[in-house]
């Protein structure tokens, strides 16, 4: 995440706002409300430190937002001190942040208070987005107006650290109050909520490393998907470490086309190969990452890989296809269109003894 | 810091003092400890615990030797919980390259491997060290399913089972170990190489502990080829203790004077080598060369004389030096 902010600062057309979770929150205890105060701190505190001036009509939507909790909320003292200042206008940006800060700092201990802000947010939200849009918008010109051509961007590390049931409240129950916020951000998520089927089409664009396609479904050999194996490995270990290319292209094939397994199969070699990779070395190495998959497959689990390889398309989306997608036991192939077992698990014994 | 053979040598003649089945897989991993990146996360499966502590000496020894400290970080109760965990990690990987975790049956349930899972970039970014974790096959397989994502950035996964251990590999058969058409002790060069001819001393040490009862007509060979190999790893000690011990021995059993007189003849060689010239002109002249000249065998003959001569040079006897006949 560090360097895509780097790559979309240096490529001009953004004004990145890196958000680490994870360092200001509590990650086992987290929801959007306090990821979007999070956000606003951090916004603030870039704007601030790169020297923009935004004026009161950027704040004041904010600042009135703190002022009604000022009224309808007991707090601590701390709290009520800064919501004071900033609900009278004062403390501009500095104090804004110095607000936001101590919200954050709030939600990270685990304050009782952390249950009352959250109904809080979410009672007012709409008012809390509209103040937000508001000092995002006006962000978002001035950037434009200081270095040409720049949209504000988030960039949101370590929502996919979360804990399982935050996951599912934060981009499935809640993915309307993210939306709610009018502006490009790049959440990090985990990979199941791409399989899971419950996030379809509430958020936008979602983008997956792509696997390499070695055969058509139909088991006809996809030739483009081997060539670019191969170069992807070829790339990575010389030539001349192989006895023959049959090496090679049978790394590969038990790679399923998934370029992480063909390097795990590669260091496999490396830790094996007293001179050259040659053909038992190649099958050394395939049978140990075959053993890391027999660590976690349950007899139900090879039946399924089983049925799925009889009948590649319906595979079903149920939790266990998606755990086994998720841990590469399943790879799919054409944008999910259909799949097929990894090479190494059909080398198990347990595949093989199951029925499917 | 010792040059790159002499760590292969340590490698590979630590590998062998192991029980077999331990053989290959910790080959694998002190070669990942020794050229992988700064950060690793390794698993070991080690369940029992005086295997587990055998096969860390070896491996701290040979770290040493590739110029790596190794520190241990034993999963106790002092440690409550996977923040403490990291926290020490973290302070471990600044001192030492090499972490090596000790894990405690039932210490890492699944709630503790998904948090684990939360904190592997952290860990990534401030435990800079290569991390490995002794685990059992349950907590391994546990961490497998809770900890998906750090399960996909796993460097490796090692097992040390005892030999009984229903994973372990059964000891070869005699048919597979039927000797390779290896030269004789006269003649030919052994073209396997160092880490091959190491895994045949595993083998064949396997398969003779477990059969104990084969007869030694059946063992001599075996135990021919591992004195030979031993000797030529550089394995002196052990070679030394072989031949003593369990080959001639076993040739005496058998009444075979010549090979007797050949293991007698390989132990002086070991003994001049070492400066003990006494006992190895004693061993050539009275236990070796007679049985040369009794069965005729004129080709060792020569040899052992030359042996004997060489050391009579050596100390300035050369005119005690017998004449050709």
């Amino acid at each position: 995440m560090r360097r895509y902010a780097l790559q979309l600062n240096a490529s001009r057309r953004f004004y990145v706002v890196e958000v680490d979770v994870l360092a200001k929150l509590d990650r086992n205890n987290l929801q959007y409300t306090e990821v979007l105060m999070a956000m606003a701190e951090t916004l603030l505190e870039r704007l601030h430190g790169d020297g923009f001036v935004l004026g009161a009509e950027a704040l004041e939507p904010l600042q009135r937002w703190f002022g009604n909790v000022v009224e309808t909320q007991t707090t601590t003292k701390e709290l009520s001190a800064e919501l004071k200042t900033v609900a009278e206008g004062g403390g501009g940006i500095p104090g804004l942040i110095k607000l936001l800060a101590t919200f954050t700092a709030a939600f990270k201990t685990g304050s009782s208070q952390k249950s009352e802000w959250r109904r809080e947010i979410r009672n007012d939200f709409t008012s809390l987005a509209l103040a937000f849009n508001t000092l995002i918008r006006l962000a978002d010109h001035l950037a434009r107006e200081a270095r040409a051509e720049r949209r504000l961007l988030f960039l949101i590390d370590g929502t996919d650290k979360m804990r399982g049931e935050d996951t599912q409240q934060f981009f499935v129950q809640d993915a309307e109050q993210l939306l709610a916020i009018k502006t490009l951000v790049i959440y990090t998520a985990p990979l199941h909520l791409k399989y899971d089927g419950r996030l379809g089409g509430k958020l936008d664009a979602d983008i997956v490393l792509p696997m390499m396609k070695l055969y058509e479904r139909d088991g006809g050999r996809f030739e483009a998907g081997w060539r670019t194996m191969r170069c992807l490995l070829l790339l990575r270990a010389d030539r001349c470490l192989f006895a023959s290319d049959a090496e090679v292209d049978r790394l590969v094939e038990f790679s399923g086309g998934h370029p992480r397994e063909l390097l795990r199969l590669l260091k496999l070699c490396c830790e094996l190969a007293e001179d050259r990779i040659d053909a038992s070395v190649v099958q050394t190495a395939i049978e140990k990452l075959a053993a890391d998959y027999r660590y976690f497959l349950k007899p139900a689990d090879y039946a399924l890989l089983k049925t799925i390889d009889s009948n590649p398309v319906d595979g079903g989306n149920d939790e266990q296809a998606q755990e086994l997608l998720h841990r590469l036991a399943l790879l799919q192939y054409n944008d999910g269109t259909w799949r097929r077992s990894h090479p190494v698990v059909r080398t198990l014994e347990g595949y093989g003894a199951a029925g499917g | 810091m010792s040059s790159a053979f002499a760590i292969e040598q340590a490698r590979l003649a630590e590998a062998r003092q192991l029980p077999g089945p331990c053989h290959d897989d910790f080959l694998r991993l002190s070669r990942s400890l020794i050229h992988g990146p700064p950060f690793q996360w390794l698993l070991v499966e080690a369940p029992d615990e005086g295997l587990r502590r055998q096969v860390l000496e070896a491996l701290d020894r040979v770290l040493q030797r590739a110029g790596l400290r190794s520190d241990r970080l034993p999963l106790s109760d002092k440690i409550l919980d996977v923040p403490m965990l990291e926290a020490r990690l973290v302070n471990n990987a600044r001192q030492a390259p090499v972490v090596h975790v000790i894990g405690r049956p039932g210490w890492f349930d699944a709630a503790r491997w998904e948090a684990f899972n939360t904190r592997r970039e952290r860990l990534a970014a401030d435990a800079r060290s290569r991390l490995v974790f002794w685990l059992d096959g349950e907590a391994i397989a546990l961490a497998s399913r809770s900890a998906p994502d750090l399960w996909a950035w796993r460097s490796g996964v090692y097992a040390f089972l005892p030999a009984a251990a229903p994973g372990a590999q059964p000891a070869p058969s005699v048919e597979m170990l039927l000797p390779t058409p290896a030269p004789s002790a006269h003649q030919g060069v052994d073209t396997r190489s160092m880490a091959e001819r190491s895994r045949r001393v595993v083998e064949i040490r396997a398969w003779l502990a477990s059969h104990p009862q084969a007869p030694d007509e059946l063992r001599s060979t075996l135990v021919d080829e591992l004195g030979r190999l031993l000797f030529n790893l550089g394995d002196l000690d052990e070679a030394l203790a072989h031949w003593l011990e369990v080959e001639l021995p076993l040739h005496r059993r058998l009444g075979d004077a010549r090979r007797q007189a050949i293991t007698m003849g390989r132990i002086a060689d070991i003994l001049q080598a070492r400066g003990q010239r006494d006992e190895a002109l004693r061993i050539y002249q009275e236990e070796a060369l007679p049985v040369y000249e009794r069965l005729g065998d004129v080709c060792a003959k020569a040899i052992t004389m030359g042996r004997i001569a060489g050391i009579l040079e050596a100390r300035g006897q050369q005119h005690q030096v017998p004449p050709p006949t």
